[in-house]
């Protein structure tokens, strides 16, 4: 197949080019080590993919739903791919210090350094009848025929540009298949930690399918061992079918040399219950974009965020939520506490296809700015083709309330502790969304560590 | 001992406060009394360092020490209190922990250990069943949902809780249903001490039958125009603030 629009002759000096040039040189360079190269099913899926990203490359602003994170200028340079031959030396110390307070957690482990899955540092014991978990790698080399089936197929969003190339890279990740009833009791935690000291380019693939009323919780942190730079992209599949429930977690508290963007793709069948809250202190730059489907009636997604940024920290989270069901609830609520010079972004683009009444979908995103160079952008949208619905959206942001701030000092309060207590409160309302008490627990003590 | 000197403040460039004097002794109890918008509590802002307001002119020291250079933490630690005329909600922080987080901050600064858990809720549960608050209403977050008699009277469990030498309450017992005012004045007069100086900001008389003050003054147009004994607030409830330069404000 040819590789069409940008130069890949030119690669002989990377950094002559942008990194959409560099990332389809780099394609042609690495394809054939991927996992499950020689598989004609899956070198066409990559094939297509980086054909069509190298087509337009990364958006830039002028791409509408990039308006507010110039993923062109942003990531001026795309890093070499993390070589499946240079591991670094990683103790479980090591991981356990990444993941500060997140370490506790009792989950089923699946532990991923710069990519690639370290059976070492993982703990799959335990898991439930009806539940199988596997790795991308693994199911790509063996050419498994279910993962081979379901792979690429729960996409709200085919064509966009990340995904595009997260399918074209695609190295390891975790497949986790719950057959119909199975619940797990303690969450599936995908930890992945960057470690080394050359720049490096990790791309995961996560496949979810929750049978019917199934029930689970999976986990994903992303820390960094170290001041490794990286650029992250991660594609979660999910698939939650008839009355399943599936609680998502995200961690993304990499260095600031990190560079993280992440897809969830999720469709939801009738009655299906999904929860995803993401939490975001770390990274330079980091874009989490959430792709939701409702298929079937009676479903719920609640989506709530919280970014804690400082520096020059750009955090943007995405949402576009396609109402095609009757009956059906959806919520998105962002929080951002942003100092110095951080942006945070927040989207949120609710469609309610035509036929799907009694839609009950609401948005709000909340920015407390600590400082007069912090920027916080919301854009949420409705785009209503039905009548009878309930949608809303609002937006604010502000400083500190300074009122609160004397009455908390007033009783002997130091203005550090009580703008602590305060921006507590203020994410608080996401944090406790967490169902999970030992994820909660560890999330609020990393807050009050960012607080501190 | 409280003194204040020729104090005048103004907020957004309007003078509130006009060369006012006063002087609270330890182990005294004081009330102020005067009309609406008099800047009775622009006063007991400015005593606990609400940075709103800015002096102009004058000196506020308690015990010698210079309040205004104060920040308000420091001027907590100094035991100052102010009991809010309009005490603040804040959602998302839950009482126990605001309690907590001031008791200790107080203990730190007196060179103390933390208190336990247990030390704590033993602490708090005494002084709220003498205030006649029940811990469920604790379990809330910081006044969110307190009617309004219940704000106050958790003010004065703050009071109650950190010990505070200066007792700034402003209008403590407005809103407070009879028993009510005869509770808060009982945790008031148990906290009397000749270590002790209060200021108590009321517009009704009634409060003074239960806590019998040293002195009342009364405050007109951001000024003490007349000093007397308590017989003075009775007679103030028969004539009013007529004669005392109400309009000049
Ligand atoms: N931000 C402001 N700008 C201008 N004037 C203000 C501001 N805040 C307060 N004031 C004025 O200051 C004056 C004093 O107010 P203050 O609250 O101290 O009165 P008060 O004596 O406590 O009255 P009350 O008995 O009603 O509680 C009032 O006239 C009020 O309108
Ligand atoms: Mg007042």
């Amino acid at each position: 197949m040819n590789i069409p629009a940008l130069n890949v002759e030119a690669a002989a000096d990377p950094r002559s080019q942008d990194a959409s040039s560099q990332l389809v040189a780099q394609f042609a360079r690495a394809s054939a080590s991927l996992p499950g190269a020689g598989n004609a099913q899956i070198d066409d899926l990559r094939e297509d993919a980086i054909a069509e990203f190298a087509v337009a490359g990364l958006p830039n602003r002028r791409v509408e739903q990039w308006k507010y994170t110039d993923l062109r200028r942003m990531m001026s340079e795309a890093y070499p791919p993390a070589s499946a031959k240079s591991k670094p030396a990683l103790t479980a110390a090591q991981v356990e210090a990444a993941l500060g307070e997140a370490a506790g957690i009792d989950a089923v482990k699946l532990v991923f350094v710069n990519g690639a899955l370290r059976h070492e540092l993982s703990d799959v014991n335990g898991l439930p009848a009806g539940v199988s978990l596997t790795t991308l790698a693994e199911a790509l080399k063996s050419h498994d025929a279910w993962v081979l089936a379901v792979l690429g197929r729960t996409n709200p969003q085919a064509g966009e540009t990340v995904t595009l190339l997260n399918t074209a890279f695609m190295s390891d990740g975790v497949v986790l298949r719950l057959e119909p009833g199975a619940k797990l009791d303690r969450p599936v935690h995908l930890i992945h930690v960057t470690a080394g000291d050359t720049p490096l380019a990790a791309t995961l693939r996560n496949i979810v399918v929750a049978g019917e009323g199934s029930e689970a919780a999976f986990i994903e942190s992303y820390v960094s061992a170290g001041a490794t730079p990286a650029q992250l992209n991660v594609v979660t599949e999910l698939s939650v079918g008839p009355g399943a429930k599936l609680r998502h977690y995200k961690l993304s508290g990499e260095n600031k040399r990190t560079q993280h963007l992440s897809s969830a793709m999720v469709e939801l069948s009738e009655g299906a219950d999904y929860l995803a809250v993401n939490f975001a202190d770390g990274t330079e730059l980091a874009r989490h974009q959430t792709f939701l489907k409702y298929a079937g009636k009676g479903a719920r997604a609640h989506f709530y965020g919280t970014q804690l940024l400082v520096e020059r920290q750009h955090c943007d989270m995405t949402l576009i939520v396609n109402h095609d069901a009757v009956g059906c609830e959806s919520r998105e609520h962002v929080k951002a506490v942003l100092a110095d010079h951080a942006q945070g972004v927040f989207q949120a683009k609710v469609i309610v296809q035509p036929g799907a009444q009694q839609t009950d979908g609401r948005q709000m995103a909340q920015a407390l700015l600590l400082s007069d160079n912090a920027e916080f952008d919301a854009k949420p949208e409705l785009e209503i083709y039905a009548d009878d619905v309930k949608c809303n959206h609002g937006a604010t942001s502000g400083a500190l309330d300074d009122d609160l701030m004397f009455y908390l000092r007033a009783r002997g309060i130091p203005e550090i502790e009580a703008r602590s207590l305060l921006i507590q409160a203020f994410i608080g309302e996401v944090l406790d969304q967490v169902e999970h008490e030992g994820l909660r627990d560890a999330l609020s003590a990393r807050a009050a560590r960012w607080l501190a | 001992m409280l003194e204040i000197r020729n104090l005048h403040a103004e907020i957004d460039g309007k003078e509130i406060l006009r060369g006012l004097d006063l002087t609270v002794p330890k182990g005294e109890i004081h009330a102020i009394m005067g009309p609406n918008g008099s800047g009775k509590s622009t006063l007991a802002y400015i005593l606990a360092g609400k940075d709103d307001y800015e002096v102009t002119e004058g000196t506020v020291t308690w015990n010698g020490e210079n309040l205004l250079e104060m920040d308000p933490d420091e001027r907590a630690k100094a035991g100052v209190f102010l009991a809010f005329q309009y005490p603040m909600e804040i959602p998302g922080v839950a009482s126990m922990t605001f309690l907590r987080t001031a008791i200790n901050a107080h203990r730190k600064s007196r060179g103390e250990a933390e208190l336990t858990t247990p030390e704590f809720i033993r602490l708090v549960k005494d002084k709220a069943e003498t205030l006649n608050i029940s811990m469920d209403m604790l379990k809330r977050p910081v006044n969110v949902g307190f009617s309004g008699g219940e704000k106050k009277r958790h003010e004065i469990l703050q009071m109650a809780l950190l010990q505070p030498s200066l007792c700034v309450l402003d209008e403590t017992d407005s809103g407070l249903d009879i028993d009510a005012v005869r509770i808060v004045s009982e945790g008031v007069n148990a906290l009397r001490s000749p270590e002790r100086a209060f200021l108590m900001i009321t517009h009704y008389q009634r409060l003074l039958d239960y806590i019998v003050p040293d002195k009342v003054h009364v405050m007109s147009a951001g000024r003490i125009v007349r000093s007397g004994g308590k017989d003075l607030a009775l007679e103030l409830e028969k004539s009013g603030y007529a004669g005392y330069g109400a309009d000049a404000a």
